[in-house]
């Protein structure tokens, strides 16, 4: 993540902080490269981009909702103090709201998540942050956490940990029969034998994912 | 007023339209006034399986678009006179009804019943999302493949997501020989995926074919064993709790001798 830009998990979505006193460009670059390498975590969450006190010109909130447009599925909040900024995101298509209050944005952030449920065909579970599943992830379903994945099941499916970038990410599960498996900018597809019953991790070694019995695994 | 159950696959040709007419007869035989519902518009097929082909004269579509009173589109069936059918329209499609629409045909269908059975046609589009808009239980057929399972994983999670809780199992066409041999999966290996209560288990028969053929149901043959296992299926649901036994058949001589030289039995 760049030194311009903070991610913060909020609820049912993300709240991208945009630092208000560097230049807009190096800003809207970090926002770029974020957004194209956390696709698969931030394509399909709500997104609010928190401007601060910043003022931004007509153009360049044209060309932040374009770039928006181009990996974001769902509507985009514009924060913005000011109030002009605001009525110009609207009319360039964002909705806009004044910034949380000072209150809520200092609250601790919840970052890891238990979920108790079964992960079905055609299902996809976002989230930022470590990511517990008490469930089984089944063949079709897809999991994609910024943090680690640990899931108290079954995976037939496919799980994605380390989704904007982080390799030192892990996944785990009690039975890890996973179709694909991805850590940050790296797959691995499940080898062609029956996997292993027991409980493995699946970690990146030596620019690659390898798996190993859980009892195995010291760090 | 009735209770609404939709049966459904996410795959074809896996038993939804069989387990409609079996189960809507045998609650009919259980003394239930019964209405069975085409909701495969285009591809009507609950007619053919239930012998009733040659009465329809008004469909599901005539009653929505107001071409006729319900009653007028019900057709009673052959052998028992709780039961009754409101097939599909053949020469529509899928999109010649709403959501809306078939909520409201299935509020007015409960006051003239005691079970509504829906059949839902394959797939996940609007169809299947008409089948189950109106439905307050929801049971899902499977057959032990691979594809079948995966495709009623994702219905499952399709009906949970619509509000319709968890559905209940049928796991249709097993085959205990092949279960035996380890070449099928197991009603275990099923239950472990899909993690849903199951409702029953019905045997892979050729009987259902030739059945089927001549627009009889299973259920009215009293020697049929398939059709006890739908039977006792219609139990469950009125409520009984009736054991869901593994379904036994006779193991062939060669497994009984090479069971005899592995040393079992």
């Amino acid at each position: 993540m760049s030194e311009y830009i903070t991610i913060k998990g909020s609820r049912g979505g993300l709240r991208v902080q945009i630092l208000d006193t560097c230049e807009w460009n190096d800003a809207f670059l970090a926002l770029q490269t974020q957004m194209r390498d956390g696709a698969a975590l931030m394509h399909g969450m709500k997104l609010s981009l928190d401007l601060g006190q910043r003022e931004l010109s007509p153009q360049a909130l044209d060309e932040l909702h374009q770039v928006m447009r181009t990996y974001q599925t769902e509507p985009v909040d514009i924060l913005a103090e000011s109030r002009t900024v605001r009525a110009e995101a609207r009319t360039a298509g964002f909705n806009a709201k004044p910034p949380m209050p000072k209150s809520d944005t200092s609250a601790p952030e919840q970052t890891s998540s238990v979920l108790s449920r079964t992960v079905r065909s055609g299902q996809i579970l976002r989230h930022h942050g470590d990511l517990v599943v008490l469930g089984d992830v089944n063949a079709g379903a897809e999991v994609i956490a910024s943090g680690s994945v640990v899931v108290f099941g079954r995976v037939r499916g496919v799980v994605f940990a380390g989704a904007m970038g982080d390799r030192s990410a892990v996944i785990c599960a009690i039975e890890l029969s996973a179709t694909q498996l991805r850590i940050a900018d790296l797959r691995a597809r499940a080898p062609e034998d029956q996997g292993q019953k027991t409980p493995e991790i699946a970690s990146i070694e030596d620019n690659h994912i390898a798996v190993h019995a859980w009892h195995d695994y010291r760090r | 007023m009735a209770k609404v159950i939709t049966i459904t696959s996410g795959k074809g040709g896996v038993g939804k339209t069989t387990s409609t007419a079996n189960l809507g007869t045998a609650l009919a035989m259980l003394g239930k006034k019964v209405i069975v519902v085409d909701a495969d518009i285009g591809l009507r097929n609950l007619d053919v399986v239930l012998g009733l082909e040659n009465r329809i004269v008004y469909d599901l579509v005539d009653v929505i678009e107001g071409n006729c009173r319900l009653r007028q589109a019900l057709i009673k069936d052959k052998h028992n006179g709780e039961l009754y059918l409101l097939p599909a329209a053949q020469t529509k499609d899928k999109d010649a009804v709403s959501q809306t629409e078939m909520i409201e045909l299935v509020n007015q269908l409960r006051s003239e019943a005691d079970y509504v059975i829906i059949d839902s046609p394959a797939g996940i589009e609007s169809g299947f999302k008409n089948a189950i808009a109106g439905a307050d239980e929801v049971i899902i057929v499977t057959t032990p493949e691979v594809s079948a399972v995966r495709d009623a994983d994702r219905i499952i999670g399709l009906c949970e997501a619509a509000g319709k809780g968890h559905p209940k199992l049928i796991i249709n066409r097993l085959r205990p020989k092949m279960v035996r041999s380890g070449e099928m999966m197991s009603v275990e290996d099923l239950l472990q995926i899909l993690a849903i209560d199951l409702i029953g288990i019905i045997p892979d028969d050729e009987a259902v074919i030739t059945a089927t053929n001549r627009g009889e149901v299973l259920v009215l043959d009293k020697a049929s064993k398939t059709g006890k296992y739908y039977i006792d299926i219609a139990r469950r649901i009125l409520g009984e709790n009736i054991k869901i036994d593994p379904i036994e058949d006779n193991p062939s001589l060669m497994e009984r001798l090479s069971g005899m030289f592995q040393g079992k039995r």
